[in-house]
């Protein structure tokens, strides 16, 4: 808003005619305000897939399974666009679910396309009511994808706000992505 | 609606609830197996399994109890098929499915004859299929562990095959030594009695405490190893430690002896630190202490060097020769072990851990020696007992069946401010619903100020109050001053950052280092920290999640602080768990695309990160800076490296023959500098969680205990 008001005061001053000089201008000012005033751009999320829970038994079943995915909110329409790889056994179903936030387990709210074997991709689109748009912001939506080895689940993934992959070892400057939990009171 | 994960742990805690307690009260009919049975399974469970589980199946730490109520709870609904399953896939962690069936099933006789079921007539075999409830009520037979729970003698061992206990403890690669006792007297001429001014301010070669320096600092002022030369790092020489049990010591180095010593006899060694030659060596024994326990510092005043044994006995050495000067044993109870020791001055600090024996008077404590003589001069009790400040703490819980604030790390001191600053472990049961409706628990999970003259508090500031997910707030308290401003940093194993006025234990501020979702909010002008309702509400059985897991986000790797760049330099883990209904299941922490591992500085003036960096494999030695400025960190997957300080690049790396485990250490002999560091692969939850969750990922030899020394070639110096 500072950048745009202060080129407008210059414009104010100068040629009142549109000449070239006058257009390309305005040009700038119009490159500028878009620059600055964000558009009603959609939302993007993004997602990394990984083992439920496990332990000393079913470690076997799930080792090198993992997958990514990509989410984006358009209005209150979720995309969700992912893929995975290396379950020990097809996999059978996969699902939104809504939970207290990441990390924790919740429940399903509804149902995602998949397609593929033990590798294979995982869609779905759907509009999110009020309450679910507020779980999307504040980290509380992930994915499940169950398996015929693992019928319970077999990878889970939350939906996490876009942020920069350092690679690995690789280090970053600050903390790298942190998700936020706690609200902090005074 | 629920998954049906949520459903199934849903099932099973109201099973174990509610179908659980009311069988338990309820007559016993004859459980499957016999009374011989479950007697050659007690001998299997105290030679493979007490370890971790205790003698008296108490649990501990993050090892669940397995007789009584929390065992009936998780267990009960399950069969002992189940049982006997879980426990062969699973036990011992570090080899899995190494004994016998028979053995194992042994074993299931002896945890179903400790939790109340009847003998009977037919052995349990692994086909033996019937609900645990319907045979147990978790009521232990008086006297049925008594004799296990007696004083650990002084040469026991000789011990025959026996599978790696939780963390190894009852390893049993280690083959006996030829003999005990002093096996090689030294004659150490050129070594200087070290004096407290030596302890306040350590000559520079010099690493004389378990974190260099009384601040806690692991910082070194050596020069010569720097960014520019790092990378010709070479290797200088090697010493192989005992292999078995917990490998996570400190070499202490001074005037040129470095002093190492090993767990599975109790043996203090004294080498020539630049050359590696064996100066000294003290078998002081026994061998393969029941009780999980590492070791992991010493300490050294005047010519003494202190060594604290597995039996709880500790020991002072003449650090010239290996003689004995005196001994003593602090500990109360035969399970008892030392943690943390430390000189303050001329006393000797010294933490108890491991007192875990509920409803009886076994209460973990600090406390001070004339380090001269091994006098006793105070006791502070670090659990707040009825009629003593904080004693309201602990809801209608009776004093001895309050137990845990262990002291299992190494504290710091202030000369200036004469404190000492230590922190303490979690209350034990380690969850809410085990220990019944209760308060704050001190002084479990608190940073605690004393005197080290009188042990006396001077005040304390307690970073989890009535904390229940068995996450520690036990690690080192780092002092560091902004101008006239005196402060205590500490990282807990929720990865919360602490910063206090370490004057007056005033809270001033607080940072999440790794994601974490069991802190629901943090009152920002108190400190206290909020639990998440479903935390708060967990019954009996039921697991909730909790990340970082309780191996923590930090544990008892050290931070280390560069004073030049008011860097804080923390290694963190990054993986989650559902704790609390039965064995812990491990997940990645989310937002971390499977890195386990995090190292990340901090500039503690403003709390503000400054760099971070991940990997797969989880760091598993304390970090170390130098004023080179360079830092030294070793992880799980074998990897030793060197970093700058400033940027967190990687300078130099090297592969070791097992896990660099420890607390890494730099010292100078003949205006040479040296970095040390330990390996090992046995140890507690930082070491067993990362197992299990690169089992088939990442291959390690289990094999391989000892100390790696490195130096820049001769003619870059």
């Amino acid at each position: 808003m500072t950048d745009s008001t202060k080129i407008r005061s210059v414009s104010d001053g100068s040629a009142r005619g549109w000449g070239p000089a006058r257009i390309k201008k305005s040009l700038i000012v119009l490159l500028a305000v878009l620059a600055f005033v964000p558009l009603a751009a959609a939302e993007k999320y993004q997602v990394y897939l990984s083992p439920l829970p496990h332990n000393d038994e079913t470690q076997p079943l799930i080792i090198g399974s993992k997958g990514t995915a990509t989410a984006t909110l358009d209005g209150d329409t979720i995309t969700i666009s992912g893929t995975f790889t290396g379950l020990s056994g097809r996999a059978t179903k996969a699902r939104l679910s809504l939970s207290r936030g990441p990390g924790i387990p919740g429940d399903a709210q509804f149902d995602l396309t998949l397609e593929g074997d033990t590798a294979g991709k995982v869609s779905g689109q759907k509009k999110l009511d009020a309450s679910q748009l507020a779980a999307l912001r504040s980290r509380k939506l992930y994915i499940q994808i169950d398996s015929e080895k693992m019928p319970s689940g077999h990878l889970w993934g939350w939906l996490l706000e876009e942020h920069e992959i350092a690679g690995e070892d690789v280090p970053v400057k600050g903390s790298g992505y942190l998700p936020p939990f706690a609200v902090r009171t005074k | 609606m629920k998954t049906r994960y949520g459903v199934a742990l849903t099932v099973i805690a109201i099973a174990g609830t509610f179908s659980g307690w009311s069988a338990a009260t309820r007559a016993q009919q004859s459980a499957p197996y016999t009374d011989q049975q479950a007697t050659v399974g007690q001998a299997a469970y105290t030679q493979s399994c007490a370890a971790c589980h205790g003698r008296t199946l108490s649990g501990g730490g993050e090892a669940p109890a397995l007789a009584g109520a929390t065992f009936m709870s998780s267990w009960g609904p399950h069969t002992t098929q189940e049982l006997f399953t879980r426990i062969r896939t699973s036990m011992p962690p570090e080899n899995p499915n190494s004994l016998s069936a028979d053995s194992y099933a042994s074993i299931v006789a002896f945890i179903l004859k400790a939790n109340g079921a009847q003998a009977g007539s037919s052995a349990l075999t692994p086909e033996t299929n019937i609900a645990i409830v319907s045979v147990a009520n978790g009521q232990m037979p008086a006297g049925l562990t008594a004799a296990a729970a007696a004083p650990a003698a002084q040469g026991r061992g000789g011990r025959g095959r026996g599978g790696r206990g939780r963390g190894g403890d009852d390893d049993s690669t280690a083959a006996a030594p030829a003999r005990m006792g002093l096996t090689l007297a030294g004659t150490i001429k050129s070594y200087s009695s070290i004096t407290p001014e030596m302890l306040a301010s350590p000559p520079e070669g010099d690493w004389l405490m378990h974190y260099r320096n009384y601040s806690g600092w692991n910082n070194s002022p050596l020069t010569q190893i720097t960014p520019r030369n790092a990378g010709l790092l070479q290797l200088k020489w090697a010493w192989p430690l005992e292999d078995g049990m917990r490998q996570q010591m400190t070499p202490l180095v001074h005037d040129g002896v470095m002093f190492l010593s090993t767990n599975v006899s109790n043996t203090v060694q004294a080498l020539d630190a630049r050359t590696g030659d064996l100066l000294w060596e003290h078998r002081l024994g026994p061998m393969n202490t029941p009780g999980q326990n590492a070791t992991r510092t010493m300490a050294l005043y005047g010519n003494l060097v202190f060594y604290p044994a597995t039996d709880a006995t500790l020991y002072a050495l003449d650090a010239r020769t290996g003689n004995i000067v005196w001994k003593t044993r602090p500990a109360e109870f035969p399970d008892d072990k030392i943690g943390g020791i430390m000189v303050a001055k001329d006393k000797l600090l010294v933490g108890i851990t491991r007192c875990n024996e509920l409803d009886a008077k076994d209460h973990c404590f600090i406390a001070g020696y004339d380090a001269a003589t091994g006098k006793q001069l105070w006791k502070f009790y670090t659990v707040a007992r009825k009629g003593t400040p904080g004693g309201d703490t602990w809801g209608n819980l009776t004093d001895d069946q309050r137990s845990g604030a262990d002291t299992w790390i190494a504290g710091t001191y202030d000369p200036q401010l004469n404190l000492a600053f230590w922190g303490t472990g979690q209350a034990k049961g380690s969850s809410r619903d085990q220990r019944g409706p209760n308060g704050d628990a001190l002084y479990s999970n608190t940073t605690l100020a004393l005197d080290p003259d009188t042990g006396k508090l001077k005040w304390f500031f307690q970073n989890a109050p009535g904390e229940t997910l068995d996450l520690d707030e036990v690690f080192e308290r780092t002092l560091i001053d902004h101008g006239s401003q005196k402060t205590l940093m500490t990282v807990g194993k929720s990865g919360l950052m602490w910063k206090l006025d370490r004057v007056t234990g005033k809270f001033l501020d607080v940072k999440e280092t790794v994601f974490q979702n069991v802190w629901a909010a943090i009152d920002m002008k108190t400190g206290r920290t909020t639990y998440r309702d479903d935390i708060l509400e967990k019954k009996p059985g039921q697991a909730v999640a909790s990340c970082p897991s309780p191996s923590g986000g930090h544990n008892w790797q050290a931070t280390s602080y560069d004073p030049s760049n008011d860097l804080l330099l923390l290694p963190l883990s990054q993986n989650c768990a559902m704790y609390g209904g039965g064995p812990q299941l491990f997940y990645e922490m989310p937002g971390t695309d499977g890195n386990l591992g995090r190292l990340s500085a901090y500039e503690t003036n403003t709390m503000r990160p400054v760099w971070s960096f991940q990997q797969r494999s989880p760091f598993l030695t304390s970090v170390i800076t130098t004023a080179g400025g360079v830092g030294f960190v070793g992880d799980f997957d074998r990897t030793f490296r060197a970093f700058d300080i400033k940027t967190g690049k990687t300078l130099w790396e090297t592969r070791l023959p097992t896990t660099a485990q420890g607390y890494p250490t730099t010292f100078s002999v003949g205006g040479e500098q040296f970095v040390a560091v330990p390996t090992g692969y046995n140890g507690g939850s930082p070491e067993q969680k990362p197992t299990t969750m690169l089992r088939g990922e990442i291959q390690r030899p289990t094999i391989g205990h000892g100390v790696y020394v490195f130096g820049l070639p001769k003619n870059v110096n």
